[in-house]
């Protein structure tokens, strides 16, 4: 376990010198980065304005879910992303080699190594915006519910890499998948709103079969004095079971590993 | 797994070893390409069939064969990256396919065409991942680079980034990364392709102290002969993924060799067509030929020759082995 975690600091310390070689990349990516994130909340701010409500949710409710909304999308593009590029280029291109002949765990490598910089600041901005919302809306929290949340949003975290994770082992399959890292992104918007304004089969399909509209629902929920305990339970369970199905999926679709010819 | 051979440890044995690949045949042009959209046909490629040896603690083995013929498919397999059709495999032990940390730990692949550093940062930024990867204590580490670098002439350009060194810079470094952890087992996959003469000496000088030293088990291939003569006493010859020869380098010119090399310095001058009749004249210059005969009747011919002309000097000579080599890999007989 020290090892893992030595080695996870390790990773970190050798992408922050990768980033330094080529500042003047960091510092555009972190421009637009953080322009992003803005023009999201203003985009919502159009939609719903200060008045009116989303599927009984508020403009500062809506708030308060587009925060974990932002925090979770600064792990995507800072983490998941990268890894997932690399993931999928290096079954294409062979180099996966380097990665399996080494004595680490090979989930852990291939989920940990890559990790980009210029979105830190989206996870900040979103953190800064959460707790002026929950000031603003003068919510009582208490460090229960502080700690369910967090607990809830690592395994949204955790669901969303699975998923990332088992589409990009196609390429195991297919050996070329170009756009399979376009695939989750692409689900994004799904919980970029409350889960609760789906309703029927979609509803169900997004909240039970594929519940990707739990992600940032549950832990807005938690805050809002919302919580479904029921469906934290649920989203715990599933998500726990899908990822280790996930590993089970890549220990069985590297024997289809072919690496490349010299 | 500790069996013996000839009271020497086995280190690697492979029995029955296949990997076949179904590889997609594509009809030509932009029809072709129409029609793979729904109807593909495909055809299985024997990669290696069928492949089995042994391989004793400490020995260096040579893996000669064409472009394509399986001898990186073989070491792949060795090292655990593909999983075979059928067959089995066990080095130092273990079955590589496992890929348990014990054994990763005691091996290193180095495949001469692909690069292992991080290549926008030094090369002692990979060599300290590698320390943490592999759990290597501080002071092996230091002692270890510090060794390496030396031997290798390579302590300037630790700190210069890999993407800026040259071909042969970067494969030293790529040497020291591989064997920061004193691998038991090396598997060199053309580790001095593209280098040039000076550099490849360097590299097979270090490779055979390093197996002196460490008595380290290497699998070496190598597309230039140089190597595979001045490193390994015993080869194993792939083609189309069978195993056709194992056994000492030397041998194959016993086995293999069809004629000999007589080099005469005549007395008096002779004419071209009087050679002749005694085998393919190769060169004629200055009372001075080169002839290839039969190598079974090289001596009966050098003694006809003898008594036929006055001869100041002869010699009979090997040919040399990469044309022994050159004349297997051509012979369709010999499969």
């Amino acid at each position: 376990m020290k090892k893992y975690w030595k080695l996870f600091w390790t990773f970190r310390r050798i992408q922050l010198m990768k980033m330094m070689e080529y500042r003047g990349d960091f510092f555009f990516w972190l421009i637009v980065s953080t322009m992003w994130t803005a023009f999201n909340y203003f985009f919502y701010y159009l939609i719903i304005g200060n008045s009116k409500t989303i599927a009984g949710w508020t403009y500062d409710e809506v708030v308060i879910l587009l925060s974990f909304f932002t925090m979770l999308d600064a792990f995507t593009w800072s983490v998941f992303f990268p890894n997932m590029v690399n993931y999928t280029e290096s079954i294409y291109q062979g180099t996966l080699s380097n990665l399996l002949l080494l004595p680490v765990n090979s989930v852990f490598i291939i989920l940990t190594k890559e990790a980009t910089y210029h979105n830190v600041p989206r996870f900040f901005i979103g953190l800064t915006i959460l707790i002026s919302t929950a000031v603003k809306m003068q919510i009582q929290i208490s460090i229960y519910q502080i700690l369910l949340a967090s607990f809830v949003f690592i395994i949204s975290i955790i669901f969303i890499y699975s998923g990332w994770f088992i589409l990009a082992t196609l390429s195991f399959w297919a050996e070329k998948l170009t756009n399979i890292n376009e695939v989750m992104p692409g689900f994004r918007s799904i919980y970029q709103m409350p889960a609760r304004i789906y309703t029927g089969l979609t509803g169900f399909i997004i909240t039970f079969i594929v519940p990707l509209g739990l992600v940032t629902t549950l832990p807005s929920e938690i805050i809002l004095n919302r919580n479904n305990t029921s469906d934290i339970i649920y989203f715990f369970i599933f998500t726990m079971i899908f990822a280790y199905l996930t590993i089970q999926f890549f220990n069985y679709s590297i024997k289809k590993y072919s690496s490349v010819g010299n | 797994m500790n069996s013996t051979k000839n009271n020497k440890k086995i280190t690697i044995k492979v029995s029955n070893l296949k990997k076949y690949f179904k590889v997609y045949k594509k009809e030509p042009g932009l029809l072709g390409s129409i029609k793979s959209l729904w109807k593909r046909s495909y055809e299985t490629v024997k990669a290696v069939d069928d492949v089995s040896f042994e391989i004793t603690e400490g020995e260096i083995v040579g893996f000669i064969g064409q472009n394509g013929a399986g001898k990186t498919t073989t070491l792949k397999m060795l090292s655990g990256l593909l999983y075979p059709t059928e067959g089995e495999t066990s080095v130092l032990g273990f079955n590589p396919w496992d890929r348990k940390t014990e054994f990763q730990k005691q091996f290193a692949l180095v495949m001469g065409q692909k690069n292992q550093l991080w290549w926008d940062l030094p090369a002692i930024e990979s060599f300290h991942l590698n320390k943490a990867i592999y759990e290597i204590p501080d002071k092996v580490f230091d002692e270890t680079l510090s060794k390496l670098s030396k031997i290798l002439d390579v302590e300037d350009i630790l700190r210069i980034q890999v993407r800026k060194l040259s071909l042969g810079q970067r494969m030293k470094c790529e040497i020291i990364a591989a064997l920061l952890h004193n691998p038991k087992v090396l598997f060199l996959d053309e580790p001095t392709i593209g280098l040039d003469v000076v550099m490849q000496k360097t590299l097979r000088d270090f490779i055979k102290t390093y197996n002196k030293e460490f008595g380290a088990t290497i699998i070496l291939t190598s597309h230039y002969m140089g190597d595979v003569k001045e490193l390994c006493e015993r080869v194993i010859m792939i083609d189309k993924g069978h195993k056709i020869y194992d056994g000492n380098l030397a041998d194959i010119i016993n086995k293999y060799a069809r004629n000999k090399i007589l080099s005469l310095t005549l007395e008096n001058s002779v004419l071209r067509k009087d050679l002749e009749q005694f085998g393919k004249v190769k060169s004629f210059k200055n009372n001075q030929a080169t002839l290839i005969v039969p190598r079974k009747e090289a001596t009966k011919i050098a003694s006809k020759i003898l008594n036929q002309f006055k001869v100041n000097d002869l010699n009979i000579e090997e040919v040399p082995i990469e044309v022994v080599i050159r004349e297997i890999f051509g012979d369709k007989k010999i499969h």
